[in-house]
């Protein structure tokens, strides 16, 4: 696909805006990029070739090291996806619990993409605030699992701590924190002129092209396509669950997106702790043979696990599907197609908030 | 010239540049080097810079337990960083390969069989007051009076 | 010579990223639908495609899939002409336009309409294989 260009543009695999290493090679004429090709290979870790063969002790482990952002979700649905295989039933208590976390996770992973695209379009004020407001929630993390990253909180049959009246307070306490501070933030940024302008109709990406790219999570939903794997759930069914959609397909939206999905995150928290009943966290059960697929909605989209294991629990194949593969692909080839400025590629490429360890696993 | 060395001494303590490489690891290490930014930790009180640029960096921070495509290039980042330098393994991949280091993966720990190593920070992953920590425990071993020990 | 550090051969590593679970699954329906041998079918895939595009394969397969009961019966979808030219782009526009129209006026010329459909795979084989 080799095409007349004035210049060639490499950026990368160490550069100051990248969080990991990746290459991105643009092929521009002048400042206008004409098609953009993605080099990854830097953090192949082969995870799915460590996990065949191991049993689930292991393996749910190491899930949870595919991607240290988003680190709790991996965990959720790999086990979600082996009691399914086993018939393990989930005490509702548990059930609460688990959403609870995935959603604390899912803020600071959008707090986390916010700030680095405040960082990258260097507007430093905006970017420190955010990341700030991120240690807050890492501190609900801290406080409900004892773990700031890797926290391993779910397990087959439950979960591993309960969440006791104090914390609960502590817990209403920072969401009333995150809420406060993130209107103002939020006020900040639409209200910029420097910061909302250099964001409108930069990487325009459409319905038709999230479609034919399965782009998923909040890039696709800022171009109005919903596959959101919550509507799914059964726990987030009786939370009465709905995906929020925008329709633009900029930076801007997606940004904007998971600022709108932050303020609906701490809402979900809370009606998860009122409807909350006291009971038992641990149900018990043993994992068995069996194969099954099973989807949940990670803080960038759709991740899927394809598990089948032999009769003891242990992995005999496992196929790992994780969003930013989708996004990072639709980003490269739609969205950095036709960006006027090499200033642009950067921005737009962190505005789909790519995960490389996710992406090669 | 023990002037000039006390100045250099002096600057060199204010002013820590920080490069960090990831080389295959799960990001939980890279994002606890981004939160030491935070106002929280305030890693710019200390004077510690996180500027992502080999040439104007001082130590490097390496996270993730070696992937092949890294082979020609570590090394070249390596050598990219001006003297005095250091390099600090941050997490275990680095150290030992961690959960990575079993039958079929594709990594190849440790990370000092090809960079000179400083200082290690073990844990999975470490905590961002303890990477701070490093940085602050290993900079005055490696810059200070560091062109007096040259001679 | 300019040798550059950073143009690195990246046959192995895109060969990684065909060799997991998903991938092999796609690839292995791939070569049922065209009649092909895995090694060429990659070989080709490798030589074409960059790498997030390699990851993306398993995922675009999917798109296609679920295009698959709405679509109505007809020479298009039975060749897979939008497999080929979008979501998984082996083939040229213009290259697979000519097949479908050969195919149809073969069709058309009261040709077997199965024995019309095998010869066009067998064209798609072709140019696959080229």
């Amino acid at each position: 696909m080799k095409k007349i260009v004035d210049v060639s543009l490499p950026i990368g695999p160490v550069h100051p805006v990248f969080k990991e290493p990746c290459r991105i090679k643009c092929e521009m004429r002048g400042e206008q990029v004409l098609s953009a090709e993605l080099e990854l290979g830097y953090v192949k870790k082969g995870i799915e070739r460590i996990m065949v063969g191991r049993p689930w002790q292991e393996v749910m482990f190491l899930a949870e090291r595919v991607c240290g952002i988003c680190s709790v979700v991996h965990n959720y649905v790999c086990i979600e996806g082996m009691e399914r295989i086993s018939d393990i039933e989930v005490p509702d208590r548990a059930a609460y619990l688990r959403v609870i976390l995935n959603e604390m996770d899912r803020i600071q992973s959008h707090l986390l993409a916010n700030y680095s695209y405040c960082y990258t379009i260097e507007h430093e004020t905006l970017a420190m605030y955010l990341i700030n407001l991120r240690e807050t929630t890492m501190d609900a993390l801290e406080m409900i699992t004892g773990a700031r990253v890797t926290c391993s909180y779910i397990i087959p049959g439950g979960v591993r701590f309960d969440l006791t009246p104090e914390k609960e307070k502590t817990l209403r306490g920072m969401l009333d924190h995150i809420d406060s501070e993130l209107t103002r933030f939020v006020n900040m940024f639409k209200g910029g002129p420097m910061i909302a302008l250099r964001s409108k109709n930069i990487g325009n990406f459409t319905r038709e092209e999230a479609i034919e790219s399965h782009a998923v999570g909040p890039t696709a939903r800022a171009s109005n396509l919903n596959n959101d794997c919550r509507l799914f759930h059964p726990t987030y069914k009786k939370l009465g669950f709905e995906s929020i959609l925008l329709d633009d397909g900029d930076n801007y939206a997606r940004i904007m997106l998971r600022f709108l999905e932050i303020f609906q995150s701490t809402e979900l928290i809370r009606s998860c702790l009122a409807q909350m009943e006291p009971g038992i966290i641990r149900g018990g059960g043993i994992i068995g043979g069996g194969t099954s697929k099973w989807s949940g909605e990670a803080p960038r989209g759709e991740l899927t696990y394809d598990i089948s294991t032999d009769i003891r629990g242990r992995i005999k194949t496992i196929g790992i599907r994780t969003p930013s593969i989708m996004n990072i692909e639709a980003c490269v080839h739609y969205m950095l197609k036709g960006v006027d400025s090499s200033a642009d590629v950067t921005s737009t490429y962190i505005s789909s908030d790519p995960c490389i360890a996710c992406n090669e696993r | 010239m023990k002037a000039l060395q006390d100045l250099k001494n002096a600057v060199r303590s204010r002013s820590i540049h920080v490069c960090y490489v990831n080389v295959g690891s799960c990001n939980g290490c890279d994002i606890e080097i981004l939160a030491c930014l935070a106002p929280r930790y305030d890693i710019e009180q200390y004077g510690i810079y996180v500027h992502n640029n080999p040439r104007e960096a001082d130590i490097l921070l390496i996270t993730g337990g070696f992937s092949p495509q890294w082979e020609d290039k570590l090394k070249r980042v390596w050598d990219e960083i001006p003297e005095p330098k250091a390099a600090i393994a941050i997490g275990n991949c680095p150290i030992s390969g961690c959960v990575f280091n079993r039958d079929g993966t594709y990594l190849d720990p440790p990370v000092r069989k090809h960079i000179p190593i400083a200082a290690e920070v073990p844990g999975c992953p470490p905590r961002p007051t303890e990477i701070l920590e490093a940085i602050l425990s290993l900079a005055p071993v490696v810059f200070k009076d560091y062109e007096r020990r040259e001679e | 010579m300019v040798t550059y550090l950073y143009e690195r051969d990246l046959t192995e590593m895109k060969l990684i990223i065909l060799s997991s679970a998903l991938h092999e699954k796609t690839v292995a329906a791939l070569c049922k639908k065209y009649g092909l041998r895995r090694q060429i079918l990659r070989k080709k895939m490798i030589r074409l495609f960059d790498m997030s595009l390699l990851e993306n394969i398993p995922a675009r397969y999917e798109v296609w899939e679920k295009t698959l009961p709405e679509a109505k019966e007809s020479i298009e979808s039975r060749l897979g002409v939008t497999l080929l030219t979008q979501q998984i782009p082996l083939i040229a526009d213009d290259e697979m336009s000519f097949i479908v129209q050969q195919t149809n006026k073969k069709i058309s010329t009261g040709y077997n309409e199965e024995q019309a459909m095998k010869e066009g795979i067998a064209m798609i084989r072709e140019v696959i294989h080229s």
